[in-house]
């Protein structure tokens, strides 16, 4: 495009008379061609004077004639006493903040979007959040030694030893767990249903054992009890009954107890799996687990 | 074509982060937005300062701008705004007068008024520049001469012109631009010239 076409097309777009299209890229060479700005802004005061603005004009045409030879005086430290308007405007405009940086939308753009086509943004922001917890959960869990118990969790131990077909020996053991106490946690005897009343609030320091051959067992028992109410009753019943048969015959060696709990929760998954067949099916997985526990 | 395309596309590229597209704009608007104000303060000097306030909260509110209207009206309405404010915080009652081209004796009081607050410098290039305008335009072949009144004067758009004129609208864009292009020149050398006058005068 030769200069004459160009100053053609900024003539056009000074009387917003220029097509939209080529005005985005006028507009776009307007803002970074010093001289096309010069230009620009004589035709400003061109109109200024057909025009008559006297007011204005004392005011401006001083300023114009700045803008007009490129800032020529601006770095001659000369003052003038009016005048330089657009100069001082856009000295302080440059010190302004950016109106909105990358990926601010102008006037089309918002429009356009609207707010339909951003309805994931709330999500995505609050995914983040989410993921965010979650990750500082977890390193936070890891960060924490394989023995030491969590801080402030309640850990609810079944003893296997007797259910309510025997009640009088049975008791729950509520272990609540020292920050850095290891294995080597305070139990807390706290409820001793048909225990003496002194005994409900004793304390207790268990023998400082390994966790490996004792926990698991009583962690998998205890999962079975504390899901046992989700479960259909036959299945808990079964459970809790392979739990029982399983102290009668002394089988609480970690072995034992262990084979215990993983049949029970192999029986709640299956009979999970297979909720939804016939009864008789049901109860033929029900048999087999009785006889597995049972021995 | 929709109206105010150009004023639009730079205000797209100012809130873009384009600060030298707002540059644009300051330049083709600051004679209206001072003619405007000084029918609310009295002297040019302090209608230039309420006009550069007046910039810098158009500036500051672009985003805001949502197109709905003319850039143009969306900015009379904060010079109005900011005028009004200059006024109450200066304690100062509005002066309001219309500058009439119609009428002679009030043109030329005006025009002792604002002499009064201006230099020698600036008076000389003012009206320097008034007259090299005035005598460019003279100067003029008649069709470009009447195109350019027509679009600056009377305000007319190219369309109006052409039918005026009975020409296409193609012709009328050329012989505007053919005009300023004449008249910029000699102004161009008004400015060369008329600066180191002024400086002469300092």
């Amino acid at each position: 495009m030769n200069n004459e076409e160009l100053d053609s097309q900024l003539s056009a777009m000074f009387d917003d008379e220029l097509p939209a299209a080529e005005c985005e890229l006028l507009a776009r060479r307007l803002a970074r061609d010093d001289g096309l700005k010069a230009r620009w802004g004589r035709y400003a005061v061109i109109g200024a004077c057909i025009r008559m603005e006297r007011g204005a004009q004392a005011v401006m045409l001083s300023s114009a004639a700045r803008v007009a030879d490129g800032h020529a005086g601006a770095s001659s430290g000369e003052r003038r006493p009016h005048g330089d308007l657009a100069s001082r405007v856009s000295r302080l405009v440059a010190d302004e903040p950016l109106l909105a940086g990358a990926g601010f939308k102008g006037v089309g753009e918002r429009l356009a979007n609207s707010a339909v086509s951003r309805w994931w943004q709330p999500l995505a922001g609050g995914a983040v959040v989410a993921a965010g917890v979650a990750a500082a959960a977890i390193l936070w869990l890891r960060a924490r030694s394989p023995d030491a118990p969590i801080v402030g969790q309640t850990q609810i131990i079944a003893e296997t030893g007797n259910l309510p077909r025997a009640l009088p020996n049975a008791r729950t053991v509520v272990s609540a767990a020292l920050p850095s106490g290891g294995a080597a946690g305070m139990a807390r005897d706290v409820s001793d249903s048909v225990g003496s009343p002194a005994d409900a609030d004793s304390y207790v320091v268990p023998a400082a054992v390994s966790p490996a051959p004792f926990a698991p067992p009583l962690e998998l028992a205890n999962f079975v009890v504390a899901h046992s109410e989700y479960s259909m009753p036959l299945l808990r019943r079964s459970a809790l009954s392979a739990l029982v048969a399983d102290g009668l015959t002394g089988g609480d060696t970690g072995a034992d107890a262990a084979d215990t709990a993983q049949s029970a929760a192999s029986a709640e998954s299956s009979a999970a799996a297979d909720s939804g067949h016939a009864a008789g099916s049901s109860s033929r997985t029900l048999d087999a687990s009785y006889a597995h526990y049972a021995h | 074509m929709p109206a105010d395309s150009s004023d639009l596309s730079l205000v797209r590229r100012v809130q873009r982060g384009d600060k030298g597209a707002f540059d644009a704009l300051v330049l083709k608007y600051q004679h209206k937005v001072v003619k405007l104000v000084m029918r609310y303060v009295r002297n040019p000097a302090e209608a230039e300062d309420v006009a550069q306030e007046a910039f810098i909260k158009a500036y500051r509110a672009l985003p805001q701008f949502r197109g709905e209207s003319a850039f143009y009206t969306w900015l009379y309405r904060i010079a109005i705004n900011t005028a009004k404010n200059a006024v109450v915080s200066r304690d100062r009652s509005p002066v309001e007068f219309e500058l009439d081209a119609q009428n002679p004796d009030e043109f030329y009081d005006m025009q002792g008024r604002l002499k009064d607050s201006e230099t020698p410098e600036g008076l000389v290039l003012t009206d320097e520049i008034r007259s090299t305008v005035n005598s460019a335009i003279d100067a003029l072949p008649e069709d470009l001469r009447t195109a350019i009144v027509l679009r600056e004067l009377e305000g007319l758009s190219y369309e109006e012109i052409a039918a005026a004129m009975g020409c296409p609208v193609g012709t009328v864009r050329s012989r505007i631009f053919r005009a300023r292009e004449a008249i910029d020149r000699r102004l161009r050398e008004v400015f060369e010239g008329g600066l180191g006058r002024a400086e002469e005068l300092g």
